[in-house]
């Protein structure tokens, strides 16, 4: 099964993930939804498609080989929960996915992908990554986000379409930031927080709060 | 309960699709209460009664009684 993913997921991100990688030169050998998405994604998807306990039963039945699985799931929570079931399984690994296709400058400077991004992110086309910015684990990083020196995002966070995000922005785990949103250079932004769509983050944004408006406000805290 | 009050609660009802609600209801005690429901309730409020709810004053708001305060004059 070398070169090939099982995508976990049937809705938008796994849409774009299956594109994705039919642009290049990986191929997709399953995706796995639950039963009642099954007949929805058959019309979208001519291949294999798993329930849960289809995909266990491979995995455990394939123990000795390498299996690459792609949690696309846009929903942070949702996406950690699947990760850290699937961790229980030595044999799956979880490859940085990049959706266009080439790999090649989407790092600015020497640095491969794989030495600034962790498993099982998933980079869109259309994405710049400062060599000295750090990206975490099982992120998803969407169409048109440039991140620039010294920028952390924790794992299991998403930055969305077009979000613009300044040099030094530290960015928190499980975190969303929404499609054409600002940040200023230097900002941290708590776990668990959304930064709300098109708003203008000025200064630190705490845990688990939701910030809308330019600039941004705290519009929701939990 | 006046016909003011009735009428919200029926609304923050509709909007978080949740049947035991009160004015004394906590958002922090209501599960579909999330941040993308907070906003749902707010701009719905607006429109079923006619006010304006001030972006900074948004995060203020932790129960369904807070809304009154802005269906008032």
């Amino acid at each position: 099964m070398k070169g090939q993913y099982f995508i976990i997921g049937g809705g938008g991100t796994a849409k774009d993930v299956v594109a994705g990688l039919r642009g290049g030169d990986k191929s997709v050998a399953g995706v796995i939804v639950p039963d009642n998405e099954r007949e929805q994604v058959s019309k979208w998807f001519g291949g294999r498609i798993l329930s849960d306990d289809e995909f266990y039963k491979l995995v455990k039945d394939n123990s000795e080989e390498k299996i690459s699985v792609v949690v696309a799931i846009s929903n942070n929570d949702i996406r950690k929960k699947i990760v850290d079931n699937l961790l229980q399984f030595s044999n799956i690994v979880f490859p940085i996915v990049y959706l266009g296709n080439e790999e090649d400058g989407v790092v600015m400077g020497k640095k491969s992908l794989g030495e600034v991004v962790g498993r099982g992110s998933i980079i869109y086309p259309g994405v710049l990554i400062n060599e000295m910015a750090s990206i975490g684990e099982f992120v998803l990083i969407n169409y048109g986000v440039y991140l620039p020196h010294d920028v952390v995002v924790g794992d299991f966070s998403v930055i969305e379409i077009n979000a613009s995000i300044g040099g030094g922005v530290e960015i928190g785990k499980k975190v969303t930031v929404a499609e054409g949103s600002v940040i200023l250079p230097g900002s941290k932004i708590g776990d668990n927080a959304i930064v709300g769509l098109g708003a203008v983050v000025m200064r630190n944004v705490p845990s688990g709060a939701t910030v809308l408006g330019n600039p941004a406000k705290v519009v929701f805290k939990r | 309960m006046g016909e003011r009050e009735q009428k919200l609660v029926e609304v923050v009802k509709r909007v978080l699709d949740v049947k035991e609600i009160s004015l004394d209801t906590k958002k922090e005690d209501v599960e579909e209460w999330d941040s993308l429901k907070h906003l749902n309730l707010v701009l719905e409020i607006e429109e079923e009664f006619g006010v304006s709810i001030p972006l900074e004053k948004i995060g203020e708001i932790e129960t369904v009684r807070d809304f009154l305060k802005f269906l008032e004059g």
